[in-house]
């Protein structure tokens, strides 16, 4: 089954291949990854850590743990790419929460999700990132404070609720209406291509 | 004393992206993994989180990057991984494998213990533990850290998985075992507090 805003058909099926060639050990195959998706990992680290140095850590590692264990990926469940940012997100995470002054702040997170920069690269991801980007840009600010908070802040809900001096139940909430509403607009915005 | 649904129901999206704080992520996880509903929810806010990540702008990468991880690859390539699983304080005692025809499965038990943020993020994780897919249709055996055996054995339409000699599990923590139709975009579970021997078997 494959969702509708998954990448297209050609992109999973290059994911494939790229898949069984890690696993027959071909090493050309993790330098055409970091061609391809080196940047997004990049950003996702840069993302969730304050330390550039860190975060660059935080993105070879993602890239070698799936050279040192190819099965982790299954093309089955999803792409390539959204494998390899999950890895990056889980990993920037453990570690700003281990230890908080790695973190990043409030602002620093809220204000950079939506200014979209005009990407001058070409990207495999580009279509998905724009239609990210406009359903974010549907949401009301206060799911989108709260549910960069959480992604990429790495808070809890209670930490949430602390930081914008909101109820508990409320964080939970916004928390709870932002994804709703995104997924609503991913699974349009994918009919509709 | 159990929470109920209308308690919890709040709390799956939390869940999902990872915001449950360590005290409150069992109690959740065990209701989500108990009720229809709120496993059918947490599906959806799964697609959701998993779209978020797309919105990440490309960074260049620093000079370097891309020799620093190739230097870190080649090397490898003559350590075989290892067969067992990482021991830890919250190690899985993982087997993977895929059951049922064309690789449709995936079965996974794991120690799960408090502050464990999302059980399906932990999959992601547990790279060691993933090394251990095998791309087979058949029954599989499989030995975990320390003398544990188990047994896989696909079905029509799932598996059975009989596992022995599994040590105690530390403190407070509980077994889970994972049967994933991998088909399907996320993994669900069916879990229990099993004794060293036990088996399961899906649907
Ligand atoms: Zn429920």
């Amino acid at each position: 089954m494959v969702v509708s805003y998954d990448v297209s058909q050609m992109t999973r099926e290059e994911d494939v291949r790229i898949a069984d060639r890690l696993m027959s050990r071909d090493e050309s195959a993790i330098g055409e990854l970091m061609d391809l998706y080196g940047g997004v990992v990049y950003g996702m680290a840069r993302r969730v850590l304050v330390d550039p140095g860190l975060a660059e850590e935080v993105a070879q590692d993602a890239f070698v743990a799936l050279w040192r264990r190819p099965g982790a990926y299954d093309p089955l469940r999803g792409s390539l790419q959204g494998f390899l940012l999950g890895v990056t997100r889980n990993k920037a995470i453990d570690l700003v929460r281990k230890e908080e002054s790695l973190r990043r702040t409030k602002d620093s997170l809220t204000s950079e999700l939506v200014t979209a920069s005009k990407e001058v690269t070409p990207h495999e991801g580009l279509v998905e990132r724009e239609s990210v980007r406009a359903a974010l840009g549907e949401l009301t600010d206060v799911q989108k404070e709260a549910l960069v908070l959480a992604y990429f802040g790495g808070r809890t809900y209670r930490e949430v609720a602390e930081e914008l001096d909101i109820p508990e139940g409320t964080a939970k909430t916004r928390l709870r209406d932002g994804l709703t509403r995104l997924r609503q607009l991913m699974t349009e915005s994918g009919e509709g291509r | 004393m159990e929470r109920s649904h209308d308690e919890l129901k709040d709390l799956v999206a939390a869940y999902v992206i990872g915001a449950v704080p360590p005290d409150e992520v069992r109690v959740v996880r065990a209701h989500i993994l108990t009720c229809d509903a709120c496993m059918a929810e947490a599906d959806d806010y799964a697609a959701a989180m998993d779209s978020l990540a797309l919105a990440v702008a490309p960074a260049p990468v620093p000079a370097g990057f891309v020799d620093r991880v190739m230097e870190q690859v080649r090397p490898v390539e003559k350590t075989p991984a290892p067969a067992a699983a990482r021991s830890g304080a919250r190690a899985w005692r993982s087997w993977f494998a895929p059951a049922a025809a064309g690789a449709a499965a995936l079965v996974a038990i794991a120690v799960l213990g408090a502050g464990v943020v999302d059980a399906r993020n932990d999959l992601a994780r547990s790279e060691d533990a993933l090394a251990q897919v095998i791309r087979s249709d058949e029954a599989v055996e499989l030995k975990g850290t320390g003398g544990t055996t188990a047994e896989l054995v696909p079905t029509n339409d799932g598996a059975v998985f009989a596992v022995a000699g599994l040590p105690e599990a530390p403190g407070s923590d509980i077994y889970q075992l994972w049967y994933m139709k991998m088909a399907c975009r996320r993994a669900w579970a069916r879990s229990s507090p099993p004794t060293a021997s036990s088996s399961w078997s899906w649907p």
